[in-house]
Order: C-alpha cells, then sequence, then structure tokens
C-alpha cells in the first residue's frame, strides 16, 4: 500500500468517520471532510515531488491483491488488484481533482443536513480521484460507479427543491447507461487484447494469470495479432466505448442531462461535477481509446471530428441562448470538450497536448465559475441574467474574478483556455484542415456569448428592487485566488503541466504510430 | 481402535446429516407445538433455529477432499439416491444460511402478529423439501422434495386466514404450482418412458443415446420440465401468482419463497438441466438464454409501475432470477471442462449475496408496513429521519439489488458478466447490464422516498419505529453479508475456487 493507494482513500477513510461518529457538531462533519480532502491534496504534491519525468510509463504504483474470480476468463482465473499508480496523462487530473475536491467540500453551504451532505461529497471525492488514480479495469469501473450513486445523492438531496427530482434521475439514467456501456466495452477491450475474443484459444501466451491491469492490458494490446483480435471486434468494442464516453461527458446528442443537473444542483455539488466529473470521459477516450486502441481512433478519425466541431458549434451557440448562468456554463463546458474531441481526432502531439491542456483548463475554469456564480446567486437570490445586472459596483472583486473566469473561457492569452485551444486546433489543422476550421468558428462565438453575458450581469443599471450585495468575504477568496492562481500559472507557463504530459503524449503516439 | 462405528466417517452423513437434523427438529418443534398450546411460544422458533444452526456445521464440516474428483457425472451415492458432492453440499449450505434468516425474521414475527403458530415447523419441513432437492440424484426424490417444500409453501402463504389477499395469494400459488408440479412430472414421465430409470447418473450415461434416438421425446420432456420448474422459480412468463402470493403471505414467508425456495429450484434445475439434458446439443440452451433474457427485462419493466412494496419486491425477484439463469443458459456453450467452475461459482456467489440483500429488503419493509399499516412504498415517506438505521440499512440492500460497487451485487453481476464474455454470449451480459439500469428507476424511486419530509410528522423529533433486538440482528446479519461479499468477496469466493465441482 503505498501513496497512491493512501491518497485514494483519504475521502474514504473520512466517509467513514463521518458514518461511524455521531453526534458532532456541525462544523465537526464538515471539517473532517475537508481534512480528508486536504490529506489528498497533500500527498498530490508529494506525488509531484516524487514522479519521474522522464519516465513514461506507470509509476508510483501501488499494488495489493484484492480478490480472485477463480475459474473465470481465459486462463482460470481473473485476479483482481486494488492497484493504483499515475503516469503523465493522470497526475495532472489527479491533481485537478484533488484541488477541485477540496474547494467544493469548503464551499459546502450551511444546511441542517451537514452529516449527509459530508458523507457523500467524501464519497464522491474518493470515486473522482479513484477514477484517475485505478490500474486496474475492476477498481476503475467501481470508482465510477461510486461517483454515480453519490453524484445522484448529491443532486438529489442537496440540489433545487423544485427540479431535484427530474435532475437526479436524469443523471442517474444517462450516466447509469454510460457505465455500463463502459462495463460492457472494457471487459470486452480487457479479453480482446488477449485474443479472448475472436479467437476460441487466447491468442497472446499468458506468462501470469489473466488480469485487467492497466500495464498488462497495454503491453497485451501492442502483442496482440490481427487475427486473434479481428478489425471487426476492435471496430465493434471501440464503438461501445466511444458511445459511452459521448454520454459520460455530455456530448451532443446524448448531452441534455447535464444542464438539466447544473440547474438544479447547488454550488459544491456543480463545482465536483463540472470541474472533475464531466472529465472523466475525455481521459477514458485517452486511457482506452488512444491508449490501447489507437488505430481505431485513426479508424474514426473524422468522425470523432466532424462530433467535435459540432459539440464546438452547438455548444457554443445554445450557451449563447440562455438565461440562467449555470445552464451557460453547462453548454460551454459542452462547447471545451468538443475542443478535447478534436485534439484525440488529430491523434498527434500537438492535438493530444491540446486535449490535456482542455481537460484541466475547463476543469480549473468551470469550478471557478460555477464558485463565483454561485457565491453572487447566494447574494442577490437569482441566477437569471435578465435580473441581475450592475454587479461590478456593488461586487467589485466578485465581478473581477468572473472576468477573468469568462476571458479564459473564450481562450485569452495568458490564461490556460489560451494554450489550450491553439494546441488543440494546431493539432486539429494538421489532420483534418476543412473540419478544424469550421471549428475555429466556435471561438468567436464563445467569446459573444461570455462577453455578452458578463456584460449583462456585471454593467449596466441594477435591476430595480435588487437587494445590495456585500463582496467576496476573506473565507471566500481561498478558492478564488487558488482556482484563478493556477488558470493564470497554467495560461503564463504551460510547462508547469506541460513537463508531466509531454513524454507520455509521445509514447502514445509510438503506439499509435 | 476408535469404538465409533465406522459408517459415521463416512462422508455421506455430511450430506444427508443436514437434512436429517433438520427433519428431527421439525418433529421436534411439532410435538412441543402440541404441548405448549398456549402462552409466548417463541422459543420454538429459538429451538429451530438452532436446529438450522447445527445442520449449518455439519454441512459446513463436510469435507470435500473426500469427494472422487473425477466422479463428476456418476458421484457417490447413499441410498442409490442422495448425491455426496460439493455442488449439493454449497446449495445446501446457502439453504441453510436462507433459512437460518427466515427464522430469525419470523422469531420477531411471532410476538407480535397473531399467526397460526404452525409456521415454525412447517418452515422447517419446507426446508427438508429444500435440501432434498438440492442433495437428491432421483427423479423421484427431487419430485418429492419439490413436493414437501410446495405443500408446506402454500399453507404457509395462507397462514393469515383472517387476510383475504394472504388466503387468495395462497389460492393462487396452490393453483399455478400444482400446474407446475404436473407439468413436471409429465415431462418426468417422458424421460422415464425412453430411458427406463429415474437416476440421473443411468440417464446421464446413456443421454447421448436418447438425444440420438428419440429427439423429440426428449425436447418434449424438456419443454415440460423447464415449464414445470418455471413456474416455482417464476421465469416470465410463469411469474403470474408471483406478487399475489408475495404480497399476502406474512412477511417471513415472502422471503421465504424468494429466497430459500428459489435457491431449492435452482439446485434442482440444475441437477436436471446438466444430467439430463446436459449432453445433447446446445440448442435447446438457446430456450434457457432467450427465457433469461425474457425473465430480465420483463421482470424489471413490471416491477417499475409497482406501488406496494412487496409487489415491487416480487418483481425484483423476478427479475433478480433472470440474473441467475444466464449461467444456467451458458452451460450450453462450455466446450471446455474448467468452464464449468467459473459458471457455476458465478451462480453461487450471486445466489448467496442475493440471499442477503433480498431478506434484508423484506424486513425492513415489514417494519414500516406494521409502522405505518400501510404496505404501499409511499410509507418510507420520512424513514430517514424517523429511522436513520433502517433508510441505511434499505439503501445498502437496494444499492445492492441496482448492482451498485461495494456491494455483493455488483460483484455477482460482474462475475456472471465475465462467464458471458468468456463463452461468447455476449448479448446475455449487455441484457443483464442493459436491464440494470432499468431497475435503477425503481430501487433508487424507493431511496429517494426514505428522504422525503414526512409532512404529518414531528420536525424535531418524530416518532421512531419500534425495532426487536431480532431485527436488530437480522438486519445486522443482512448488511454485513452484502457488504462483505462486495467488499472482500474473497470471503466466498476463494473457498468456492477451492471447491472441486
Amino acid at each position: 500500500m503505498g501513496l497512491l493507494f493512501w491518497l485514494t482513500v483519504a475521502p474514504l477513510i473520512a466517509a467513514i468517520l463521518i458514518l461511524a461518529i455521531p453526534k458532532l457538531p456541525q462544523n465537526g462533519y464538515r471539517s473532517i471532510a475537508v481534512l480528508g480532502g486536504v490529506a489528498s491534496l497533500i500527498m498530490t504534491l508529494i506525488a509531484w515531488g516524487l514522479f519521474n519525468t522522464g519516465n513514461s510509463g506507470f509509476q508510483l504504483q501501488s499494488t495489493l491483491h484484492w480478490f480472485s474470480f477463480p475459474d473465470a476468463g481465459p486462463a482460470s482465473g481473473i485476479s483482481i488488484g486494488l492497484n493504483f499508480g499515475v503516469d503523465g496523462l493522470s497526475l495532472p487530473l489527479v491533481t485537478l481533482a484533488t484541488v477541485v475536491v477540496t474547494l467544493a467540500m469548503l464551499s459546502m453551504r450551511k444546511t441542517d443536513r451537514i452529516r449527509a451532505y459530508s458523507l457523500w461529497m467524501s464519497l464522491a471525492a474518493a470515486a473522482a480521484i479513484g477514477v484517475f488514480t485505478a490500474l486496474d479495469v475492476f477498481t476503475f469501473l467501481v470508482a465510477l460507479e461510486l461517483g454515480l450513486a453519490a453524484m445522484f445523492f448529491l443532486i438529489y438531496l442537496f440540489g433545487d427543491p423544485d427540479t431535484r427530482v427530474n435532475a437526479a434521475f436524469k443523471f442517474l439514467i444517462y450516466r447509469g447507461v454510460a457505465s455500463v456501456m463502459l462495463i460492457i466495452g472494457l471487459l470486452l477491450l480487457a479479453f480482446g487484447v488477449v485474443g479472448a475474443v475472436s479467437g476460441t484459444q487466447p491468442g497472446v501466451s499468458l506468462t501470469s494469470a489473466f488480469n485487467l491491469q492497466f500495464p498488462s492490458l497495454i503491453h497485451w494490446a501492442q502483442t496482440v495479432s490481427t487475427t486473434d483480435f479481428t478489425q471487426g471486434a476492435r471496430d465493434a468494442i471501440f464503438m461501445v466505448i466511444f458511445i459511452g464516453v459521448l454520454v459520460e461527458e455530455a456530448l451532443v446528442p446524448f448531452h441534455t442531462w447535464l444542464p438539466t443537473a447544473h440547474e438544479s444542483s447547488d454550488t459544491a455539488t456543480n463545482m465536483l461535477l463540472g470541474g472533475i466529473l464531466t472529465k472523466t470521459g475525455a481521459y477514458i477516450l485517452l486511457r482506452f481509446g488512444v491508449g490501447m486502441l489507437p488505430g481505431e481512433v485513426r479508424h474514426f478519425g473524422v468522425l470523432i471530428a466532424v462530433l467535435g466541431v459540432i459539440n464546438i458549434l452547438y455548444g457554443a451557440f445554445v450557451a449563447w441562448h440562455q438565461s440562467d448562468w449555470r445552464r451557460l456554463i453547462a453548454f460551454g463546458s459542452i462547447s471545451h470538450m468538443g475542443i478535447v474531441l478534436l485534439g484525440i481526432a488529430a491523434v498527434n502531439s500537438a492535438g493530444l497536448q491540446g486535449a490535456m491542456f482542455m481537460i484541466v483548463s475547463s476543469g480549473l475554469l468551470n469550478a471557478l465559475l460555477f464558485y463565483t456564480i454561485g457565491v453572487m446567486g447566494a447574494r442577490t437570490e437569482t441566477f437569471d441574467m435578465s435580473r441581475l445586472g450592475g454587479l461590478s459596483k456593488q461586487m467589485p472583486m466578485l465581478s473581477g474574478f468572473l472576468l477573468l473566469a469568462a476571458l479564459g473561457s473564450l481562450g485569452l492569452p495568458l490564461t490556460s483556455g489560451f494554450i489550450s485551444e491553439i494546441q488543440a486546433f494546431v493539432g486539429a489543422f494538421e489532420s483534418y484542415p476543412a473540419t478544424a476550421f469550421v471549428g475555429v468558428l466556435g471561438l468567436i462565438m464563445s467569446a459573444v456569448y461570455l462577453l455578452y453575458a458578463i456584460q449583462k450581469t456585471t454593467f449596466g443599471p441594477a435591476p430595480a428592487g435588487s437587494s445590495i450585495g456585500i463582496d467576496a468575504r476573506p473565507a471566500e477568496y481561498v478558492p478564488l485566488v487558488v482556482l484563478a492562481g493556477l488558470v493564470l500559472l497554467v495560461g503564463v507557463d504551460p510547462q508547469v503541466i506541460g513537463h508531466f504530459f509531454n513524454l507520455s503524449v509521445q509514447a502514445l503516439l509510438r503506439i499509435g504510430g | 481402535m476408535n469404538s465409533t462405528p465406522d459408517f459415521l466417517h463416512q462422508p455421506y452423513w455430511y450430506t444427508m446429516g443436514p437434512m436429517m437434523v433438520v427433519a428431527a427438529t421439525a418433529f421436534v418443534v411439532m410435538i412441543l407445538e402440541f404441548i405448549f398450546r398456549s402462552g409466548n411460544r417463541r422459543w420454538l422458533s429459538g429451538i429451530s433455529m438452532l436446529g438450522i444452526l447445527v445442520a449449518l456445521g455439519v454441512a459446513i464440516r463436510f469435507d470435500v477432499a473426500q469427494v472422487h474428483q473425477a466422479a463428476w457425472i456418476k458421484p457417490q451415492l447413499l441410498l442409490n439416491t442422495i448425491a455426496v458432492d460439493s455442488l449439493g453440499t454449497v446449495f445446501s449450505i446457502l439453504i441453510l444460511i436462507g433459512s437460518f434468516l427466515v427464522l430469525l425474521f419470523t422469531f420477531d414475527y411471532t410476538g407480535r402478529t397473531k399467526v397460526a403458530a404452525e409456521h415454525t415447523y412447517l418452515i422447517l419441513f419446507a426446508v427438508v423439501g429444500a435440501l432434498t432437492m438440492a442433495t437428491a440424484f432421483d427423479l423421484i426424490t427431487l419430485y418429492v422434495g419439490l413436493e414437501l417444500l410446495s405443500v408446506s409453501s402454500y399453507v404457509l402463504t395462507a397462514l393469515k386466514k383472517k387476510s383475504l389477499k394472504s388466503v387468495e395469494g395462497g389460492a393462487k400459488y396452490l393453483v399455478m404450482g400444482s400446474i407446475g408440479s404436473a407439468t413436471l412430472l409429465y415431462g418426468f414421465s417422458f424421460i422415464y418412458g425412453i430411458s427406463g430409470t429415474t437416476n440421473l447418473a443411468a440417464i446421464a450415461s446413456s443421454a447421448q443415446d436418447l438425444w440420438a434416438t428419440y429427439p423429440t421425446m426428449v425436447i418434449v420432456a424438456f419443454v415440460l420440465v423447464v415449464a414445470g420448474l418455471g413456474v416455482k422459480l417464476s421465469f416470465v412468463p410463469f411469474h403470474m401468482w408471483t406478487p399475489d402470493a408475495y404480497e399476502g403471505a406474512p412477511s417471513p414467508i415472502s422471503a421465504f419463497l424468494a429466497t430459500v425456495s428459489k435457491v431449492a429450484g435452482f439446485a434442482m434445475l440444475f441437477r436436471i438441466l446438466v444430467w439430463v439434458f446436459g449432453s445433447g446439443s446446445s440448442a435447446e440452451f438457446y430456450w434457457i438464454a432467450i427465457i433469461a433474457a425474457i425473465t430480465m427485462v420483463v421482470g424489471n419493466l413490471l416491477a417499475l409501475p409497482q406501488k406496494n412494496m412487496k409487489r415491487l419486491l416480487a418483481f425484483s425477484s423476478v427479475a433478480q432470477a433472470g440474473y441467475v439463469v444466464v449461467p444456467f443458459a451458458l452451460f450450453g456453450f462450455i466446450t471446455a471442462s474448467q468452464d464449468w467452475y467459473g459458471t457455476i461459482d458465478s451462480v453461487m456467489f450471486y445466489l448467496l449475496a442475493y440471499t442477503f440483500m433480498t431478506t434484508g429488503a423484506f424486513a425492513v419493509a415489514h417494519l414500516v408496513e406494521r409502522d405505518r399499516e400501510s404496505g404501499e412504498s409511499d410509507a418510507l415517506i420520512g424513514l430517514a429521519r424517523r429511522n436513520p438505521w433502517l433508510a441505511t440499512a434499505l439503501t445498502i440492500f437496494l444499492l445492492s439489488l441496482a448492482g451498485m460497487p461495494l456491494t455483493g451485487g455488483f460483484v455477482g453481476k460482474f462475475y456472471i458478466f465475465t462467464e458471458t464474455v468468456h463463452l461468447r454470449e455476449v448479448w446475455l451480459g449487455i441484457v443483464l447490464f442493459g436491464t440494470s439500469v432499468m431497475s435503477f428507476f425503481y430501487y433508487f424511486g424507493w431511496i429517494r422516498k426514505m428522504f422525503i419530509r414526512d409532512p404529518s410528522d414531528n420536525p424535531v423529533s418524530p416518532k421512531p419505529i419500534q425495532v426487536a433486538p431480532a431485527m436488530h440482528t437480522l438486519l445486522g446479519l443482512c448488511v454485513l453479508g452484502t457488504l462483505v461479499l462486495g467488499v472482500v468477496p474473497a470471503a466466498f469466493l476463494h473457498s468456492l475456487g477451492q471447491t472441486p465441482w
């Protein structure tokens, strides 16, 4: 049991403590949850120190045999490990997850059900981190489904009383379908790479017991021959995973659950959902798509790129017409994930790096936007743009952070959005120039909808009868400054995170090459 | 020299021993029941539980190493009718665990509800029947076991004689169950007619010839047997009696029908499918696969609109039975002998997890129903405030039934799914997980209701639900079982892996 094991289970331990200790004062439960998040965050920083950027493989592995399915699978028994590890792709995402999780826990609103809130928040946090640290398909799926259940409770128990039932069940069913497609797709992939889907006997000689660990799967995926794992099987499995990812990511045409969920959830839940949970799909596409079925990503490249552009344009266009800030951010997020798809479809160094930058950048910006809007909404008691205005006079600091987040989202230089969009589009122009050209229109549209929304909210006259709000309180500066600082840091010096995944991206490309 | 007679050291007694212990307990309890006709007779339930525990101890002591491994098709036989094999023993252990939980359930029930006291020994006789179905190796004995279980169950279902629903449920079960038994017996008569024997080993050794010589007869027998057992296991389209019987029966009996009775039915289905029909073509196993798919889809669809808690659990158990039939359908596609092990392991694992989560769900539903005097699922409203422990326990059972991770249900479904991938019938696995998403609607719908604030409750200190110590123990055991199977599945999977089937 190494560092990454404890990093992942720290919020889980916090959850168990919250369940076990009765009758603490309100803030006691919140403190336990926050402590769990902070512990993860500190261990992430230690992991940064220990990480060797000159190594493209999985590092800091902690392996623990969990159990075996006896007599199952192609080689008498499937060994399941509670294994964790990171490579250049997952470490930045683990960092994103721990940062957003800790800040979201700090932003939990006051409620008489703070114990339940802290409990589900901690479980969702462990799941969100576990998705990125897991090194075994079974562990990965456990984290994915745990996140599904925990988010259902967060949306249902603490969401907007009028719409939460609909939102929670929509979330549950869409993400449930996505999880099921991923279970099916990933297990078929695991059986496929040892040649046990197309052929009757494993085509790859299994030296050890059959297992579902990423390093083994990647190794087998590179050695399996096309007769043992036929093109048809690969295509079918890739499509199952890809459609699962589309639903998981809330991409058009499976996107309707995301705006509903964001609109009905409260700030902390929104930060978690927008900051991390909508990024898992892109990670899955990189890890299993580009990492294990690179031929299929190239084969379906046009489809992925076109879907990406559709998402960029559709998300931006629909965001323009939203009057609720949370729905606007949701559609903006869909537009961002379209850029990720476009970058991945390019399958070249610039494209994949752009996709990675965009995942991190979009996560940070979503969290910052939801936090700022949440704080403003708590003061003005509305998220509706038509009922907002002139906030820059009442809340200059909050308005400033909102403006920064919006500028980051539309890709202003010196913010994290800039390097992400540039890299992704440079990659896309190399592979699919015409498609990428259409996609660029989305950048213009994002400037339009974001500046339009900012102008309506922060400038102009305040609507009659609106209450006078106060600016950010000292405690509220913590999430604002941390998130804004990270957005600027990545924007000014992209190599802060870039040097972690440069080598891993090159390694992915070698597989695909 | 050891002074005890040699026959006591035979492994035979470990298979037949549990049956004898339970039967002896049943007779003792029946006689005591006649002697002590008044007063609190809960201690009779206590004696019954003790008997079950002793039987469980005997069954677990069964040393699998003493079984000759090569004798899979023709295991050691006792009196030429009872098989001494690990299959029967593991099924027996599952049945005994389920029976213990049900008896713990009745312990509370007897004390509070005016219900005919005969149910204690009737349950024990039904368990004897179930154990016979798990271990018998002869068509006649299997049928006798089934009838012993069924007849006791008919009476148990109708035990609340003042309740119209209970009587109606009992009558429906009696009619449908009898037709099922008769159909099954009719099927057996064809098997006997073409093979000239009722012994499974003898049938198995001549099965290949029978398939070649009398293909039509075998198919007719197959259809009749599957339909007959399908009634008992409530496969769609033979499930009509299930909701009425489960709703009308006293709650512990509903739990008994859903768990013990089903485990025994699956044991019998296993024996007959594998020994009588296993060596033919795999074509007829496609029909099992289709029944599995229909049962999963229809069971989940019909559960969606249910308002009554026990009716919903009835349809949910129909759907869950569909998941367990999936490995049975896979038997037809096995080519390598080691693949048997994995499929059987997955059946056993899922059945154990299913026993814990279903019994637990019935127990909470029962407590809520008694407290609110309403069996509608709306009675769950406000449960999270009135009794957080009941709400937590029910949430765990429902999450497990829905197949959420860290519960036995998830590991069990995942295991069954890996078998469908391995044996290249992935479509069954896809139906399994696809219908699980359907089940989210009603399982999470219940969870949702528990967290709604009940306006009629006192907001500061709502009236708590009284829970007897026996029920606390039962719920504790069920929660523990569900979570242990999900978090450390090796606790059961490891011994399954060691068991030679």
